[in-house]
């Protein structure tokens, strides 16, 4: 009986524990020419599921400027703009959530959301739910992992609506 | 007084000088009737690009596809190995070319001579055929994900366009839509934004011009440049590539190239077509050629 109640905690320990990916696409493409920039989306474009460190350069690549050198400068850069709360822990190569993705979104684009989200602000949870309503990530959940055709899609979408064509 | 006098003359004057030919003509020239049967049939005007000859049964004529208009990243190769080559206007791609586009960019193709095609931002799309074979013309897109706007023109012949995508595939014989293909909503198409398609082509037609009205269309044997200019860049490079089996086959050029050679070969085969035995065409004033620019 314990051996069984130590297996199932085991595995439920397991599950909770998010995946860790073997490389990064941001390592191999690092320079901010045209080339290496257009490479890192199709090197992205082909990835199941997007690390922190990709996903963080992805979403500095659409918003701002990337001139950060490593990982912590992103994570650095991210926290600054409200992305991820001060002190959170990113690892590198560790799967992105679809949660704190959903957030930089929503403030990056100006979505105010509904009323929850406008009266206590954009929380992960809520910022996916309004991104689910707008269909820029329908039935997905806060702590899924992205995958970068999905991360492209709403990147894309995010950039239309901030030209205004959504 | 006097000057009311002379005016009235003067205008009496005008009127008969004016009438006096017609009469005259109706005096000289029997009227004879032509049976309306014999008449010729109204043709197209010839500046007008709306209709294309079709080629004899099985002949194939490999197309090509221009560039129109270019903004920010957007970048292609005619062969899986090759370099990426960021794109520019006036570059021609191939067969089997691929295209692909970042951020806040795209490129606008006029593929062929029916369709033209604008490919939106964060784009990647391939064009393994464009040909005319025979009195249809074929062309296929295949969109892995993004968004593009496009319309098929009616030129006269059989339209065989089709646009692939991973989860649809849409097959126009002339029309124009929007397409989108993302991983989170899979294949969206909706009305075409047809007046940015309409305005890019303007706006590509007038570069030419502006280039063909300036110090290098001088020698023009038009009185004004930009009527040859239009009437050239019109029919001939917007409208596609007409005279690339002039140039023999596609091994025989630089494959790594992506200038165009359509637009001084095309001039010139409309000269050939118009029987113009004048050295001194557009684009060549002061030794110059067209792709010299």
């Amino acid at each position: 009986m314990g051996s069984r109640a130590l297996f199932v905690s085991a595995l439920l320990l397991a599950c909770c524990a998010r995946t860790t990916l073997k490389g990064s696409v941001v390592d191999q493409h690092t320079s901010r020419e045209e080339t290496t920039e257009l490479d890192f989306w199709d090197g992205l474009a082909e990835q199941r599921a997007v690390s922190n460190s990709d996903a963080l350069h992805a979403l500095i690549l659409s918003f701002t400027q990337d001139d950060s050198p490593d990982h912590a400068a992103r994570v650095l850069l991210a926290t600054k703009r409200g992305w991820i709360r001060s002190g959170t822990e990113i690892p590198a190569r560790e799967t992105a959530r679809v949660g704190w993705v959903a957030r930089a979104v929503c403030l990056e684009t100006g979505i105010e959301g509904g009323l929850t989200m406008r009266l206590i602000g954009p929380r992960q949870r809520y910022a996916v739910k309004e991104l689910n309503h707008m269909r820029w990530l329908p039935e997905m959940s806060q702590n899924q992992a992205v995958s970068g055709l999905q991360l492209i899609s709403v990147l894309s979408e995010a950039e239309d609506h901030l030209a205004g064509e959504s | 007084m006097r000057a009311s006098v002379f005016n009235l003359l003067f205008l009496a004057a005008i009127l008969i000088s004016g009438l006096m030919p017609e009469m005259a003509a109706g005096q000289d020239k029997p009227k004879a009737e032509t049976p309306k049967a014999d008449k010729p049939k109204a043709e197209a005007p010839k500046g007008s690009a709306k209709k294309v000859a079709a080629l004899p049964k099985g002949k194939v004529k490999v197309l090509e596809a221009i560039v129109m208009e270019v903004k920010g990243a957007a970048q292609a190769r005619n062969k899986p190995k090759e370099k990426w080559r960021k794109l520019k206007i006036n570059d021609v791609l191939k067969p089997g070319a691929v295209i692909r586009t970042g951020r806040k960019s795209f490129v606008a193709l006029r593929i062929g001579v029916n369709a033209s095609v604008v490919i939106d931002r964060q784009t990647r799309v391939a064009l393994p055929e464009m040909v005319q074979d025979g009195g249809t013309l074929r062309t296929r897109v295949k969109m892995a994900y993004g968004k593009s706007d496009m319309r098929v023109d009616q030129v006269g012949l059989r339209n065989d366009f089709s646009v692939a995508t991973p989860t649809a595939t849409l097959a126009v014989r002339g029309t124009a839509w929007q397409l989108k293909w993302d991983a989170v909503n899979g294949f969206f198409a909706v009305g075409d934004d047809g007046n940015r398609i309409r305005s890019i082509e303007v706006r590509y037609l007038s570069g030419i011009n502006a280039f063909l009205s300036s110090g290098n269309a001088t020698s023009s044997d038009y009185a004004i440049p930009g009527i040859k200019a239009f009437y050239e860049t019109y029919v001939l490079p917007l409208k596609g590539a007409i005279d690339t089996t002039d140039r023999g086959p596609l091994e025989q050029t630089d494959p790594g190239s992506l200038e165009n050679p359509t637009l001084t070969t095309g001039i010139r085969a409309a000269q050939r077509a118009r029987g113009d035995k004048t050295q001194g065409g557009v684009g060549s004033s002061g030794g110059s050629d067209t792709q010299d620019r």
